[in-house]
């Protein structure tokens, strides 16, 4: 299971129409109605496979923690005024399940997509279906990406989200390409794995080597419990935002390490390893 | 190879509060007495609601949740040791976009300082992880109307592949403006009021919200416990809200199935089809169905049950297979009720009588907005 490409845009909030201009020199589809949300994954994955010969089965697995935030608030001024309707296209943005339908357009691809959720580790769950879809059946072309729009609109955003950090909630639109091919790999995915807790990620970290590792906000927060070498640390670049862990993921790969590990906890504890060797 | 069976269940809908009422109550609405239930779960606008009462949105949503997913863990007779050991999948198309919008309108009446006070559906699981005690996180899939069996079909995959030992899976949908609003923006919705998909003269769906569990796991509890027998995905990149009127995708959909389970039509008891009532998701799933009965040449009994609870959406996957699967062991194979006219140049009609088993190997079809199909044999034939 081989990275072959991965792309990343990490913003403050910006509008919708920012990111359409954007997407316009490399999508011809008619997107004018299309959520924040749908246009940022459309630019993320379309840039992840611009020099990809992909094929036209290629799995989507999109990952996000909050779904289509600026459509949300617009549609729910609709509903509960007494001034204005729902429109179609509105209605459609809500349903974040839209966006594997507009990718496969923008890609010209007929595989299936899924929109995954799961609190505070959307990536990580994604990225386990993608796995084991990929070690155990006949799926050897997957994308995986990670879209959240910033939450900075809504005034309690850090009432209501896990910021352990306090941090700026930006945009983000991360994207990771796999396929079954060593040849100009950016690394080789060796092992994913789940734990229930701290204590039995600490006996596996005991038997693998790395020479960086990455943190989630909530590794972050729990590190002195980790067994990990402190010096090893990777200092993530960017701020928060939902799916922050793609993005992070896809700043150790750069670094270019021999072999280098990636450990997500939610707020119970629980865990998710990645391990990657080039 | 491991085989994975439905061990428990439990479903609230229009039909009643607990899946005995539910079977009951398919028995006794006919034809005849169609237009009293409909009537009778129809209260200022056209919808099947679940008849219970709550103080809010927010109450209603948990209090169901919570219900649903007990009620099946007691079903499948599950420890507290095998419950905390449950993988949980949730799938719904409107989440909890209730309490959003009850939220927010408490926020425009100047009642609460804050428009929003949950982003995202990760407390969804959380909840279902307190309430049980689940060491695993939960996975919530978004696939429109196909997220509640989809979330089967993983959890399946994993099961028979030895990855997790168990799993609860929970569709859910409940009443909200946006979502009944939505389809009506569409044209969705039928005028008349008449739910009667495959019928030449249906007009629209009819929603409804209904929440529903099973348990999924490797062993049998019951002897009638239904089991696997194979599932398969198919994309139709035709249009974000309909299918391709050719019906192809459905039909290849429905055929991989029967490959993956071995089966040729002659072996289903039945074919229980999406049937939304749309116009153009009728005729494309009609088309397939026909077509698939006349390449083979075989036919099987056509059952539709959205007439009964409503189009339930995202968790139409759980609540119809635990109806369907329900009737079964309870001696029915339910009639499609409110069916008059078939289309012009198909050769089937749905089912239009009860018949009375309580065996069977099911075909279930399901369709969702954004192109997904999928289908999932089942069975508790030995």
């Amino acid at each position: 299971m081989y990275i072959k490409s991965m792309f990343k845009q990490i913003n403050e909030n910006k509008s919708v129409k920012e990111y359409k201009t954007q997407l316009k020199s490399i999508c011809k589809l008619n997107l004018r109605r299309n959520s924040k949300f749908n246009i940022m994954a459309i630019y993320g994955a379309l840039n992840t496979l611009k020099d990809i010969e992909y094929k036209d089965n290629l799995s989507i697995f999109i990952a996000s923690e909050y779904g289509c935030v600026e459509d949300l608030l617009k549609v729910l001024e609709q509903i509960n005024s007494e001034e204005s309707i729902l429109m179609p296209f509105d209605f459609l943005n809500v349903n974040t399940n839209n966006t594997g339908f507009i990718l496969s357009q923008a890609l010209n691809t007929f595989g299936n997509n899924v929109n995954i959720t799961s609190e505070d580790l959307s990536f990580e769950k994604a990225f386990e279906l993608a796995y084991f879809e990929f070690k155990n059946k006949d799926i050897k072309d997957i994308l995986i990406g990670g879209v959240d729009e910033s939450v900075e609109a809504i005034s309690n955003h850090n009432d209501i989200i896990h910021n352990c950090e306090n941090a700026i909630s930006k945009d983000g639109s991360s994207w990771i390409y796999i396929n079954d091919k060593k040849d100009d790999s950016i690394a080789k995915i060796k092992s994913f794995d789940f734990f229930t807790n701290i204590e039995k990620l600490n006996n596996y970290l005991k038997i693998i080597d790395y020479k960086i590792v990455g943190l989630n906000q909530f590794a972050r927060k729990y590190k002195n419990d980790l067994h990990i070498n402190k010096e090893k640390i990777f200092n993530n670049q960017d701020e928060f935002n939902g799916t922050a862990s793609a993005s992070d993921i896809i700043d150790i790969l750069n670094e270019k390490k021999d072999s280098s590990i990636y450990i997500s906890l939610d707020s119970k504890k629980r865990v998710y390893l990645f391990h990657f060797i080039k | 190879m491991t085989k994975v069976y439905f061990t428990g269940s439990s479903i609230i809908s229009a039909l009643g509060n607990d899946k005995q009422e539910a079977v009951k109550n398919i028995e006794t609405i006919n034809d005849s007495n169609y237009s009293e239930y409909l009537k009778n779960n129809y209260e200022d606008i056209k919808y099947f609601r679940i008849k219970k009462n709550f103080n809010s949105h927010k109450e209603k949503f948990y209090s169901i949740l919570e219900e649903v997913v007990l009620k099946a863990i007691n079903d499948a007779n599950l420890t507290k040791e095998e419950a905390e050991d449950l993988h949980i999948f949730l799938g719904s198309t409107s989440m909890s976009i209730s309490i959003v919008e009850e939220q927010h309108l408490k926020y425009k009446k100047d009642s609460s300082q804050d428009p929003i006070k949950n982003i995202g559906y990760g407390e969804i699981g959380n909840f279902i992880e307190t309430l049980i005690n689940s060491k695993y996180n939960s996975t919530i899939v978004q696939t429109a109307c196909t997220s509640s069996v989809n979330s089967i079909c993983y959890a399946n995959d994993l099961i028979r592949q030895k990855k997790i030992k168990r799993a609860l899976i929970i569709g859910f949908e409940f009443f909200n403006y946006t979502t009944f609003r939505g389809f009506q923006s569409l044209m969705l919705l039928s005028p008349s009021g008449e739910y009667k998909p495959f019928d030449i003269n249906s007009d629209g769906l009819i929603l409804g919200e209904a929440c529903s569990a099973v348990i999924l796991e490797s062993q049998k509890r019951k002897e009638n416990d239904f089991e696997i027998l194979s599932s398969n995905n198919s994309f139709d990149s035709y249009s974000v809200t309909s299918s391709n009127p050719n019906g192809e995708i459905t039909l290849s959909c429905m055929e991989q199935a029967l490959y993956k389970a071995n089966l040729e039509i002659s072996d289903l008891t039945c074919l229980k089809a999406h049937a939304t009532g749309s116009e153009n998701s009728n005729l494309s799933e009609i088309t397939a169905i026909d077509k698939l009965f006349k390449k083979h040449k075989q036919k099987t009994d056509v059952v539709i049950l959205k007439p009964y609870i409503g189009h339930t959406l995202g968790a139409c996957g759980t609540n119809e297979i635990v109806l369907l699967s329900e009737s079964i062991k309870n001696n029915l194979l339910p009639k499609t009720i409110n069916f008059y006219e078939k289309y012009n140049n198909i050769d089937f009609t749905p089912l239009l009588e009860n018949k009375h088993i309580n065996k069977a190997t099911i075909l279930f079809h399901f369709i969702g907005f954004g192109g997904s199909n999928t289908s999932i044999i089942l069975s508790n034939e030995s």
